[in-house]
């Protein structure tokens, strides 16, 4: 008898801890791009080292993405964007946490187009919240793909434009994020 | 008359010069961390413990400089062309050209440009690595 009851305890507890193990997928390997496009300059530049958890139970989602690891094709253009632009030698960091709708069911292979992921964005110092669209894929594996594309505008994080150089970044950045949940 | 030639011709070279100065800064390409030369040279489990005993000293001195880290793989995530390895206790390096043969577990070294702190799972970045 007692050890039905150990035994049958002991397998609630592993499937509790299999089960919670599986609830939290991570990636260090997110991708954030952001494009700035005007009639004198187009440029973008990529981030290939984003963190983000995604929080399978309870539908969270947050992304810490380094300022300093945005890649730059021009050396001048990566020491003006963190050094006079988002000054990340303070605010080394940007942030986004949001919540997927509970209309998403993360646990059953499906894809979603177009969702409302209501959240806020933390970046240079500013909290705003912050609604992206985005796509998720949820696969047979439990593997999540999450696609986002907004736009950000630069005067809402307070980040000042010389006018020397206005005609060459544009006032709203498009924002890409592509991550791969494991 | 022949003066003024002169000075005509040399005002334009200057020109000339300032121009091609100004446009080879401004499309200058990034840094290339595999000809430069290391700024320090550390173990993975070292670099971590002295940024966690004085981070703002650590990340003052060391942003934007080239770091050599040695340690071994903790972890490897490779994911549609952007890859990650894991020295040691959280020395986080961006890979360009994974070298498909490392393991989990391997003595590695690899140089790169550190980026900071990523607060999220608590590791220090480095970006443009090369494995030496």
């Amino acid at each position: 008898m007692k050890i039905k009851i150990l035994s049958s305890l002991f397998l609630v507890l592993a499937v509790y801890f299999s089960s919670s193990a599986q609830e939290k997928l991570i990636t260090r390997t997110a991708k954030v791009t952001f494009f700035s496009s005007t009639a004198m300059e187009d440029f973008d530049a990529e981030n290939n080292q984003v963190a983000s958890i995604l929080m399978v139970s309870d539908h969270r989602v947050a992304f810490n993405v380094l300022l300093k690891s945005f890649k730059f094709d021009k050396a001048l253009m990566e020491e003006h964007f963190n050094e006079k632009y988002v000054n990340s030698d303070k605010y080394p960091s940007a942030k986004f946490k949001g919540v997927i709708p509970s209309e998403v069911d993360l646990k059953t292979a499906n894809t979603y187009t177009n969702i409302d992921v209501k959240g806020e964005m933390i970046f240079h110092g500013v909290t705003k919240p912050l609604t992206v669209k985005a796509d998720i894929v949820v696969n047979e594996d439990k593997t999540i793909v999450f696609n986002s594309s907004f736009k950000l505008n630069l005067e809402e994080y307070k980040v000042e434009i010389p006018s020397l150089v206005k005609d060459k970044i544009a006032e709203d950045v498009k924002v890409v994020i592509v991550a791969n949940y494991k | 008359m022949k003066k003024v030639k002169i000075f005509l011709g040399i005002g334009v070279i200057i020109i000339f010069l300032i121009f091609s100065v100004v446009y080879y800064m401004y499309n200058k390409p990034a840094t290339e961390v595999k000809n430069e030369e290391a700024f320090m040279v550390i173990s993975a489990n070292e670099l971590v413990e002295k940024f966690n005993t004085d981070p703002n000293t650590m990340t003052s001195k060391l942003l934007d400089k080239i770091i050599e880290v040695t340690g071994k793989v903790s972890i490897i995530e490779d994911n549609n062309g952007s890859q990650i390895v894991i020295l040691g206790n959280g020395v986080k390096c961006e890979v360009a050209d994974l070298d498909i043969s490392l393991k989990k577990d391997q003595l590695v070294t690899i140089k790169g440009i550190y980026s900071g702190f990523d607060d999220m799972f608590n590791e220090l970045s480095l970006t443009r690595c090369v494995i030496q």
